[in-house]
């Protein structure tokens, strides 16, 4: 007997020892991954015992909390003991109530106050609005969200937040509290049950708060030419700089949401404020400014701002660097009521509710006035003053941006002290610096570009670092130049030659299979897709017999002679990218085959884009370009007959000269159009005519590599968007 | 100097009278490092000019694939030295032993043929400037002031970004920017020598002016026109990795030192060893033409005593 | 003299403006910056025909040489009046004489820097190697300054950062300074800190492309200082020395070192326009804003008008910097007599 008994306690002794593991073991939830957004949250608390999954392994994260479930949360959160006076506060949570220990806990702390009428109502399904304001109240920044001047959710239904908790919800979004996110659409969905993973996240905020970093690194390649953007600059490098910097209307997530920033709503058809005249070809967008924003030198934000800038960009003397195309559709800007930015188009412009450019007129207007011209060589080109959550604190060129955080900013005051974005022009070099570990993060496409290099990361700083690939905008293809190249004569020629393309080999050798193939310029995915289409898989026979359908003949020697006769030989310019070098060998062993001669031509990329390819003098062109998911082929005129560069030296990037009625008509209709799916339509049809004549053969889509350190939270960036960089939420950026 | 001891005295003053060339060979050949420098140059010229039977069959331009594997290797490309591939593969699969003495020839070529061309023309101006003197002298002297006083490096980029890559090209390039030293050079021993009796006797005589150029003249530049050849070599191999180096050179898929430089810069980290055998080649050879350069120009030094 | 030094002055004109027409002609033909402005499809072709007009660049070569050339002479020579030599495509807003004034400093601390390291490095070991000619030294000497002469800067440069800067740490990977210093117990802006410690930091970060550099150089100086020593020992007057029983040290140093010195001086002023023109692949490798970036930037770019006005002045030292060496070597060698 004592024998067994024995044994019995050391079982269970065993078992009393290793149930801790066993049930951190249990907390991997079946229905929450690694990549889940609010995994950290769930997992932290679930650990701690704050929350519980369910026995089947699951947390269901999506299931509704009650009010008295998330009382009990915060409480066990907190580590409150558990308050059990003799009366209760509260009418409808007595004393024999499970959750009385809890809810009185919560009262004693001053987190909870009731609904009124001496009422909790525990079984109702917790708002996310009140989520906001209990939790603000835990974290004891009452005060601090009463005292907030611009209240304001960045969300598409901030009508929909009840006054007594927007202020709470306003302090709830920001960098320093960061205790509710919004969904896909932009919605901060106040008046939705919080979910249990919305309840997770808020909960594991108040006890692990983002706190204020000193400074983060970001590792740049380019020196931007001017910080005086956009008006001023188109380099990618001043986007990236300046998105923390200045601050508009309208914002927009790197999925291409619309949400309101210094505005109150997103001007749309449907809220009124966007009216739309089909007749008469007129449109009047209104924006209504939020009151209070200043910028930051304190001065405030008016309506005149937005007029000013309107002004400046339309003066010649002005070297925009934008484009003029969207300018030039705006007829006035009525500034009249200093919080209202009315918009007159005096043409359809689909885009138009994306926001206005906005400078600080009280800075730059004087200037203007003086002498427009002064304005492209000002000190605001070096130092510019703008309304958002960061202002720049110095430029060294060649060297180094440092940005510091704007204390006054409306919507909250960034987290990072500073950010310094060292410039370093060497991909090398800036792999060297991240073995050593003095830089934090590259954004995608600006520092890293290689697979290779990013393999390298992965291999020795792993533990330092994540190293991600990310679908890219940008897609490499080689345009035929349809005046001068012998690939021009003849459609079949084209296909043969994208045929004749073993991209998968060319993605493994040059790339390490990062890459994606595509075969549209549109993305698989967007609803300007065509998916009707084919695909141009590697088929060498298929590719010969096209070129047989043609009249392109081999001659004894083995030689492809084209329909004339003469000997097919092409010459692919490019710029003097090492990366274009390594695929051209694969590019002409490829085309090799058919019989065909290639040769390589690289050219500084200055010259090259600059000269060469809108004067048409080449015979094939390396290199890519890209567009934006938001919206595909409408900001750049490609295709049409009136963009070939070297007939008009306009507007437009037709470089191959490619014209075909079907694609001009597809052109206007999305220039044009507000409908979206018109728009969408048009899209799709003129990819049928890109697919068959092939202006440009198809090579890979782009893959950009981020590499970010892995103690810094708050990026935010799934795909590389054509129109939003990297640091667009650098605000909520912070260090473990 | 060196202090002889009477029976080396007695033996020198015995010695037969050397002929002009054997007195070089000697005084090289107690040259060690100009002997060394040979020696390299030598080692470098037969591996390019070999380089078909010493690539053991393999191709510079062709790649492997996947296909080609054998078992134990992974990929075709990046290979480590083995047992097929004496120094591996590079970057798109191509054998890198190959590829470097091609690649030699093409960089030898090119600094070979443009140092010749410069030495050429060169030369011709230096002898026609030097001997005609006066004013006309005094113009082409000017020109190549002029030439000279431009900065080499960022014109070169220029005409490199203009023209066409290839071997004709960049020699073009290298030779606009590089006949002015030979021609002062020449011109400066020529107008030394244009006084000296045996010119004036063949004035005398009635040769022609070309006759006296180039039959008593051009030999006596001979000794620093032959130095200034080989130590013109080791920087035109420089001067050609470093257009490439900007991307400017030999385009693609011909190999060349400086090319193949370029394409292994982005994989310093991962396959170091594509970066250290271009770089020691050039550094190799180019060490070698000056040790070499250096010692024919001790030992055809007339006013120095050996 | 005084007419030697008024001829050379005089000759540097013609020679000037006909360098400056034919790198003018060379840069021409990568295409001018208009022609690039407009091509831009962001940019109004109205605005580049006035920014054309006002640089007479619609008309042909020859008016839009002197136009340029006669903007060059005023900026020149009254750098009120003129526009700064032209403006810049790359950095919108500001002109080439700015441009330049920015990143001379730093180029002349790099080059000086390591023209300053190859003598000191170069002259000892040239003495030493022509002492001992043929010797272990010599040949210790000479591989050491081949060595130098023959490796591809951005090569060597390349290999200096991963050794030193990554693996061993001892010095940063690239740039010119640290964006901040600690000052006082904390961090301050770089500018706001005391001098000495900027200083020192621009030193630390100097010292790797300053040792490329240095090393490229010391080849030339050390084979120069050599043959130089060469050619002064075997002199009548340094026999007479060691004859009247004079230790070697004392012969070395009191006959030989000072006349072996003097081409050495003169070489400083052929070096002159090294020193501005800079290190275009050294800056590159190390990102260093300096003025070799700025032409290699400039030439490849397209930028014209800056491109323009440094190699106009790359030019200009070449010719005064020859000038220069031939004083000296006048000053120094009272046997030299110009007429």
């Amino acid at each position: 007997m004592r024998r067994f008994l024995s044994i019995v306690l050391a079982v269970v002794l065993v078992l009393a020892v290793c149930s801790p593991v066993l049930t951190a073991r249990a907390v991997g939830f079946k229905d929450v991954a690694a990549s889940y957004w609010a995994y950290d949250a769930i997992t932290a608390l679930a650990a701690k015992n704050i929350i519980v999954g369910y026995p089947d392994g699951t947390f269901k994260p999506e299931g509704k909390v009650t009010r008295e479930e998330f009382a009990k949360m915060v409480v066990l959160a907190k580590s409150l003991a558990l308050v059990k006076p003799a009366i209760a506060t509260f009418s409808d949570v007595p004393t024999t109530r499970w959750s009385y220990g809890y809810v009185e806990a919560a009262v004693k702390a001053g987190f909870i106050k009731g609904i009124g009428g001496g009422k909790y109502a525990p079984a109702v399904e917790i708002k996310r609005q009140d989520m906001a304001v209990l939790l603000v109240r835990v974290l004891g920044k009452e005060a601090a969200a009463d005292a907030i001047a611009v209240p304001g959710t960045f969300s598409n239904d901030e009508a929909k937040v009840s006054s007594y908790a927007l202020k709470p919800l306003s302090f709830a979004v920001r960098p320093s509290a960061q205790l509710l996110v919004w969904d896909a659409q932009r919605n901060i969905n106040p008046l939705l049950s919080g979910t249990r993973a919305d309840c997770a996240l808020g909960v594991y905020r108040i006890v692990n708060p983002p706190v204020s970093t000193a400074s983060i690194t970001v590792a740049l390649q380019q020196n931007p030419d001017t910080l005086f953007y956009p008006t001023l600059s188109s380099m990618a490098a001043s986007g990236m700089v300046m998105a923390g910097v200045g601050d508009g209307l309208v914002g927009q997530t790197p999925t291409g949401a619309l949400y309101p920033s210094m505005a109150m709503e997103v001007p749309t058809v449907a809220n009124g404020l966007w009216k739309i005249n089909e007749t008469a070809k007129t449109m009047i967008v209104t924006y209504r400014l939020r009151k209070g924003i200043k910028w930051s030198d304190g001065t405030p934000v008016t309506s005149h701002d937005f007029a000013f800038a309107q002004t400046m960009r339309k003066n010649t003397d002005i070297n925009l660097a934008g484009s003029r195309f969207v300018d030039d559709m705006v007829d006035h800007i009525d500034d009249s009521d200093p919080y209202k930015v009315v918009v007159f188009w005096k043409d359809l412009y689909p885009l138009a509710n994306w926001g206005m450019e906005i400078d600080p007129a009280h800075i730059l207007e004087p200037i203007f006035n003086k002498e427009p011209k002064d304005i492209n060589s000002c000190s605001f080109n070096q130092k510019p003053i703008q309304a958002g959550p960061y202002m720049v604190d110095a430029w060294e060129q060649n060297g180094y941006v440092r940005l510091k955080a704007n204390p006054n900013y409306w919507g909250g005051q960034a987290l990072a002290q500073t950010v310094t974005f060292r410039i370093i022009p060497d991909s090398t070099v800036i792999l060297s610096h991240f073995i050593a570990g003095d830089v934090d993060v590259a954004a995608p496409g600006m520092a890293v570009e290689s697979a290779n290099q990013a393999q390298i990361l992965q291999k020795q700083a792993s533990d330092r670092y994540t190293v991600t690939f990310i679908p890219s905008i940008y897609w490499e293809h080689i345009t035929v130049n349809f005046a001068k190249s012998q690939a021009g004569q003849d459609y079949r020629v084209r296909q043969a030659l994208q045929y004749a393309l073993d991209r998968d080999e060319l993605n493994r050798k040059v790339f390490q299979s990062s890459r994606t193939i595509i075969d549209s310029w549109a993305s698989p995915g967007s609803p300007q897709f065509n998916s009707s289409l084919g695909n141009y898989p590697y088929d060498l026979e298929k590719a010969k017999q096209l070129l047989l359908d043609a009249g392109w003949t081999l001659d004894a020697s083995g030689r492809r002679l084209d329909k004339n006769g003469k000997p097919v030989t092409f010459e692919i310019s490019s710029t003097t990218s090492p990366v274009r070098a390594q695929q051209f060998p694969v590019i002409q062993a490829d085309w090799a085959k058919l019989g065909i001669e290639t040769t390589f031509k690289p050219i500084s990329s200055t010259k090259f884009f600059g000269d060469i390819l809108p004067a048409g003098e080449y015979d094939m062109g390396l290199f890519a370009w890209g567009g934006n998911p938001a919206d595909e082929g409408s900001a750049y005129g490609l295709y049409t007959t009136k963009s070939i560069t070297w007939i008009n030296g306009q507007e437009g990037q037709n470089y191959s000269g490619i014209s075909d009625p079907e694609l001009d008509r597809a052109r206007e209709v999305t220039a044009n159009t507000l409908d979206t799916a018109t728009r969408n339509k048009a899209f799709r049809d003129a990819q049928v005519v890109t697919h068959k004549l092939l202006p440009e053969i198809y090579l890979l889509r782009y893959t950009s590599i981020k590499v970010e350190s892995k103690k810094i939270h708050g990026f935010d960036y799934p795909l590389d968007s054509g129109n939003i960089a990297y640091t667009w939420n650098i605000s909520y950026w912070w260090r473990k | 100097m060196k202090e002889y001891t009477a029976n080396e005295e007695l033996k020198l003053r015995e010695a037969p009278t050397e002929t002009y060339v054997s007195n070089i060979l000697r005084r090289l050949r107690r040259n060690r490092m100009g002997m060394l420098g040979l020696a390299m140059v030598f080692v470098v010229l037969v591996a390019v000019i070999f380089a078909g039977p010493l690539s053991f069959g393999k191709s510079p331009y062709a790649m492997l694939s996947p296909a080609d594997l054998k078992p134990g290797q992974t990929t075709p490309e990046f290979m480590t030295p083995n047992r097929d591939h004496i120094l591996g593969t590079d970057e798109l699969g191509r054998d890198a032993w190959s590829r470097l003495l091609y690649g030699g020839r093409v960089s030898l070529l090119i600094g070979v043929v443009a140092s010749l061309t410069s030495i050429f023309l060169g030369t011709f101006v230096g002898l026609v400037s030097g001997f005609y003197g006066g004013w006309f002298d005094n113009l082409i002297m000017r020109f190549t002031d002029t030439m000279m006083s431009i900065p080499t490096l960022p014109l070169m980029v220029v005409l490199a970004a203009v023209l066409k890559g290839g071997v004709l090209n960049l020699i073009l390039i290298l030779v606009v920017f590089g006949w002015m030293g030979d021609a002062r050079l020449v011109r400066g021993v020529t107008l030394s020598l244009r006084e000296q009796e045996y010119i004036e006797a063949a004035r005398a005589v009635g040769a022609s002016p070309w006759r006296i150029m180039f039959r008593h003249l051009l030999p006596n530049t001979a000794a620093p026109i032959i130095v200034s050849f080989s130590m013109s070599i080791s920087s035109l191999i420089i001067y050609e990795a470093s257009l490439s180096y900007l991307g400017l050179g030999i385009p693609q898929p011909t190999p060349s030192w400086g090319n193949m430089l370029y394409n292994a810069q982005n994989y310093i980290f991962s396959a170091p060893q594509l970066v250290w055998f271009p770089g020691l080649a050039i550094f190799f050879t180019s060490l070698g033409f000056n040790f070499f350069g250096d010692g024919l120009r001790d030992a055809l030094d007339p006013k120095l005593k050996l | 003299m005084r007419n030697f030094l008024v001829r050379r002055l005089l000759l540097i004109v013609p020679m000037i403006v006909a360098i400056s027409l034919i790198i003018f002609i060379l840069l021409t033909l990568q295409g001018d910056p208009f022609h690039q402005l407009l091509m831009n499809p962001h940019v109004r072709p109205e605005d580049v025909q006035i920014l054309m007009h006002n640089w007479n660049w619609d008309k042909p070569l020859p008016i839009r040489y002197f136009n340029w050339l006669k903007e060059f002479v005023v900026s020149t020579f009254a750098p009120r009046a003129g526009n700064g030599w032209g403006f810049s495509l790359l950095a919108p807003g500001t002109n080439a004489r700015a441009l330049i004034l920015q990143k001379l400093p730093l180029t002349l601390a790099l080059s000086g820097g390591s023209i300053l390291l190859s003598i000191i490095i170069a002259v000892p070991i040239g003495i030493f190697s022509a002492l001992h000619q043929y010797g272990f030294g010599d040949n210790v000497g000479t591989f050491f300054a081949f060595f130098g002469m023959s490796m591809p800067s951005f090569w060597f440069g390349i290999m200096l950062i991963i050794i030193f800067g990554l693996k061993l740490h001892w010095f940063p990977i690239s740039g010119m300074h640290s964006d901040m210093l600690p000052a006082g117990g904390q961090l301050v802006d770089f500018y706001a800190a005391p001098w000495l410690a900027r200083l020192v930091n621009r030193a630390w970060y100097m010292a790797l492309p300053v040792s490329v550099l240095s090393l490229l150089g010391v080849g030339g100086w050390m084979r120069y200082t050599r043959s130089s020593m060469l050619e002064v020992v075997r002199q009548d007057y340094v026999r007479t020395a060691r004859a009247k029983g004079a230790p070697e040290s004392v012969v070395i140093r009191k006959h030989a070192l000072r006349n072996a010195l003097i081409p050495i001086i003169t070489l400083v002023g052929l070096t002159l326009p090294g020193i501005v023109g800079g290190a275009m692949i050294t800056e590159q490798v190390f990102a260093l804003d300096g003025m070799g970036r700025l032409t290699l930037q400039a030439v490849l770019g397209n930028d014209m008008f800056v491109a323009m006005a440094i190699l106009m002045i790359d030019s200009l030292l070449v010719l005064f910097g020859s000038l220069l060496a031939d004083i000296l070597y006048a000053v120094a060698d009272p046997r030299v007599r110009y007429s």
